[in-house]
């Protein structure tokens, strides 16, 4: 019985219209449970643990943050990294030039980052698919070639280190609390987002832009209004960087880093909102652990990377949906009209 | 007394040296259904283009409502009330039956940035009234993409009329669909049309479809005008009996 | 005078050697419609590979070195073609980054097996050493040597493309790749032998510029963005793009360097962002749908 809510859940990009408290309590059992478990996970683990921990629930806003574009308005971003930049650097430098406490640059923070993707989008979103990737790519090694060579104002290629969060926060429990709220807070508004008519407009621009225009929506200013929110709260995961490691540096924005948001996204599965929180955990942790164990983790990531995208396309959670969805149309035998035509995308169960 | 809904005067339109739109001047009247054919290669595809601003004219201009809507972006004219349906089945495969028909309800409320409300599910209730007209209301819940061909169609033209268009533009309606699926099709179009008022523009290679449905057919024949009127002026012109239905046979088959 | 000539052969060299491996990335776009982010991987092959072979010698040993790699990488590029590539195909962009960028990390663990985490040095045959004084000016022979095979390569492409069947035969394998068929070429085989030419030409480069750098892991990252560049600048396919693409990223590095140094490495970004504002599919490339 547990599988059905998660593959409801984890279907989350398709809804299929209006549920009552029921469902949307079983809708909302999984990720209670996993926001619970992460909670008392963190409340009891050893301080080191805890951290790694941390980060991985920042970096699961990240791939969400990321996903709004990639898996939901079906634009590829190699470049949300600049904003993840933008959030730490933000930070970071406030108390490296004495010009922001930690709360003002925290809050501060996503609206530069929303700022900077207002011309960044404009520019960006004229061009299409490969190109678009391409593009966002180089934005992100430029962002990286400024953090850099800046060296007066960033700190350059050594970046910036130091006691720049309250003293408060140097408790590991307090940080990771401060975290998993922020994190918290941010998904739901995600969550709330992308399940607008906003949200539905996106994921029709995904699927085929052309007919999107031709019922008379303005795809341009809806792909923009994305790149923005995606923008907000890649910066806000950026700020959480800095609570994490007291630092930043010009490798959190180059190209490479912007692809690991993609990578997660692509592991836990596109096509649904909680997918990416699952890649996140699942790279953080095989990374980390990896890195103790062997020097190949490269190799490790490459080979998951190649298999996931070969063989399952819709990723961790998208694999797990479909099983679920074969299993309840098993249950309630209902026949889905005519012969349903495989859907190419969805790669299906084994 | 005549009331002109969409004017096309003088539309050319030329890719290098071919030109595939010569001096081409349509006037559709409101409520009605008016088909354009013609073998293939005539320009039919190419006008559609012109005329939903997909393609920018080399010359002439597109009035729809008494307004130019030359050059303008293609979301602009939907907006205006000229809707089109692609020849190629065109859905959003990853999307509910009812989604991709409260996504046109959204477009037509202005409610595309509304990122706080579930607007898309309280429009629920109204899609499935659309989807009742068009004979989808079973598929609902369907995920589009595994519809059957003739069902995309279909649900193609409920997306469309979610938008409440003045004008409908169908290009190829009925391409690639078996007998029964494009009686279906015909009939939804005649009843939709008629109930609504909604003028409808298609271009059609099946002729018992075009001679069954239509006000008004246009015949083009390499780019040009060559006779237009009531299906039966049409069928009796002598220039198209020699020109085109002699090709008619052949034309129909070769629909993809 | 003396100075703009060391400028401008300086920078004919650097954008010599980043047409080469460009070259290779478009020509594997053009006929696959596939952005290969390993490309960078076999250019770092191709330089160790070099550093490998031709060992401390500065002399015959050195061409044979690099016309090893060469050969050596291309085959490495068939497999990864047979292996990887083939089955990206037609897929979504996303597809393709994603596999190919995992590619480049197996690749550079690979590579950090073989030949370690130092870095390596090369020195050039003594006949191409030194330098040689023009109009005042003292050039390194080495350049011309980079830039001679920037010109072979372009003018073999050019020939290639332009002038026989395989040109035809690469533009019809994107266009209408049935027909193509029906005419009795091997599509795959025609994907293997571009891809394994694409890669040919990044190990080319990567080898050819070996005695002016220090070879070491990372390279197979930088030099992928540069190509990057390159390619979208050029307009994604087409050979005479990335050649002028390739003199427009090396004249904004240069430019860039005399201007303000702090600066410098952001130019040909801002190179890329004018063109692709004023247009969006590069300057030879077609508007993609």
């Amino acid at each position: 019985m547990t599988t059905l809510p998660a593959a409801d859940l984890l279907a989350a990009g398709r809804d299929a219209g209006g549920s009552p408290w029921a469902g949307r309590l079983r809708r909302a059992a999984l990720p209670l449970a996993f926001f619970v478990a992460v909670l008392v996970l963190g409340l009891t683990m050893a301080p080191a643990n805890v951290l790694e921990l941390q980060y991985a629930v920042s970096l699961a806003l990240f791939a969400v943050a990321t996903n709004l574009m990639l898996g939901f308005g079906g634009l590829v971003s190699f470049g949300q990294g600049v904003f993840y930049g933008v959030g730490a650097y933000t930070v970071s430098l406030g108390w490296m030039h004495q010009s922001l406490s930690f709360s003002e640059a925290m809050i501060l923070a996503p609206f530069l980052g929303a700022a900077l993707a207002v011309p960044l989008g404009m520019i960006a979103l004229r061009t299409r698919r490969l190109y678009f990737a391409l593009l966002t790519l180089a934005l992100s090694q430029l962002a990286y070639v400024i953090a850099e060579n800046q060296t007066n104002f960033t700190g350059g290629t050594n970046g910036v280190f130091g006691a720049m969060v309250p003293s408060w926060l140097l408790v590991p429990r307090n940080s990771f609390l401060l975290t998993l709220a922020i994190v918290t807070v941010s998904l739901a508004i995600l969550w709330k987002v992308l399940h607008s008519p906003f949200g539905l407009v996106l994921r029709g621009i995904r699927d085929n832009r052309e007919r999107v225009e031709a019922l008379g929506v303005n795809v341009y200013a809806h792909e923009l209004a994305a790149f923005v929110i995606s923008g907000f709260f890649c910066a806000v995961a950026g700020t959480l960087f800095v609570v994490y490691s007291q630092s930043s540096y010009p490798e959190i924005v180059d190209w490479t880093a912007s692809g690991i948001p993609v990578f997660m996204a692509v592991i836990g599965g596109m096509y649904t909102f909680f997918g990416p929180v699952v890649g996140a955990f699942v790279y953080e942790f095989a990374n980390h652990y990896l890195i103790e164990y062997t020097q190949d983790w490269q190799l490790v990531i490459g080979v998951v990377l190649l298999a996931i995208v070969l063989l399952r396309p819709d990723g961790l959670a998208g694999s797990l949906s479909a099983i679920g969805e074969r299993w309840r149309r098993r249950r309630d035998r209902v026949p889905a009209g005519p012969p349903p035509a495989p859907l190419p995308p969805e790669g299906g169960a084994s | 007394m005549s009331d002109t809904v969409l004017a096309v005067e003088g539309l050319v339109r030329d890719f290098g040296a071919f030109r595939a739109v010569n001096h081409v001047d349509l006037a559709v009247e409101r409520g009605t259904i008016h088909a354009v054919i013609g073998p293939n290669g005539a320009g039919k595809s190419t006008l559609f283009k012109l005329i939903t601003g997909s393609l920018r004219p080399t010359a002439g201009r597109v009035i729809l409502n008494g307004q130019s809507i030359g050059g303008k972006r293609s979301h602009v004219i939907a907006r205006r009330g000229l809707v089109q349906v692609f020849q190629l089945s065109s859905i959003c495969g990853r999307l509910t039956v009812a989604e991709s028909v409260a996504l046109g309800l959204i477009s037509q409320r202005h409610r595309g940035f509304d990122v706080a409300s579930t607007y898309q599910r309280r429009a629920r209730d109204e899609a499935v009234a659309i989807l009742d007209q068009v004979g989808l209301v079973a598929h609902a819940s369907s995920i589009a993409g595994t519809l059957s061909h003739g069902d995309q169609r279909a649900l193609e033209i409920a997306m469309a009329l979610a938008i409440k268009p003045t004008v409908l533009l169908l290009d190829e309606p009925t391409a690639g669909m078996s007998p029964a699926e494009t009686a279906v099709i015909a009939d939804l179009v005649v009843s939709e049309a008629r109930a609504r008022g909604i003028t409808v523009v298609l271009s059609e290679h099946d002729m018992d479809v075009v001679f069954g449905i239509s006000d008004h057919v246009t015949v083009l024949h390499q780019g040009q005008v060559i006779a237009g009127g009531t299906p039966a002026q049409v069928r009796s012109h002598p220039e198209v009996m020699a020109i085109y239905l002699g090709h008619a046979a052949t034309a129909g088959e070769e629909a993809p | 005078m003396a100075r703009f000539l060391t400028e401008a052969i300086g920078t004919l060299s650097d954008a010599g050697s980043l047409f080469v491996v460009a070259a290779g990335l478009t020509l594997v776009f053009g006929a696959m419609r596939v952005i290969n982010l390993a490309h960078g991987s076999f250019y770092m092959y191709g330089a160790f590979l070099v550093t490998t072979i031709a060992g401390t010698s500065s002399g015959l040993r050195f061409w044979v070195a690099l016309g090893l790699a060469a050969v050596v990488v291309a085959l490495l590029g068939a497999v990864v073609q047979l292996g990887v590539v083939r089955f990206v195909v037609g897929k979504e962009p996303l597809t393709q980054l994603v596999a190919t960028f995992a590619v480049l990390y197996i690749l550079a663990d690979i590579g950090l097996h073989l030949w370690g985490s130092g870095a390596r040095s090369v020195n050039a045959p003594l006949a191409v050493s030194g330098t040689f004084t023009l109009a005042g000016a003292y050039l390194p022979v080495y350049d011309l040597v980079i830039i001679g095979l920037a010109i072979l390569v372009g003018v073999v492409l050019w020939l290639l493309l332009s002038h026989t069947s395989l040109g035809w035969m690469i533009r019809a394998a994107v266009d209408d790749p049935e027909l193509l068929q029906a005419g009795g070429v091997n599509l795959r085989r025609l994907h293997l032998g571009v891809f394994a030419a694409g890669a040919l030409l990044a190990a080319l480069a990567g080898a050819v510029v070996t005695p002016q750098i220090s070879v070491a892991p990372g390279m197979d990252q930088s030099i992928i963005v540069s190509s990057l560049l390159v390619v979208v600048i050029g307009g994604l396919g087409s050979i005479v793009g990335t050649a002028f693409a390739a003199l427009i990223i090396g004249i904004a590095d240069t430019v860039g360097t005399l201007v303000d140094p702090t600066w410098a490495s952001t130019f040909m970004y801002f190179a890329v962002i004018i063109v692709l504002v004023v247009r969006p599919w590069g300057l030879f490339g077609t508007p993609e749908r």
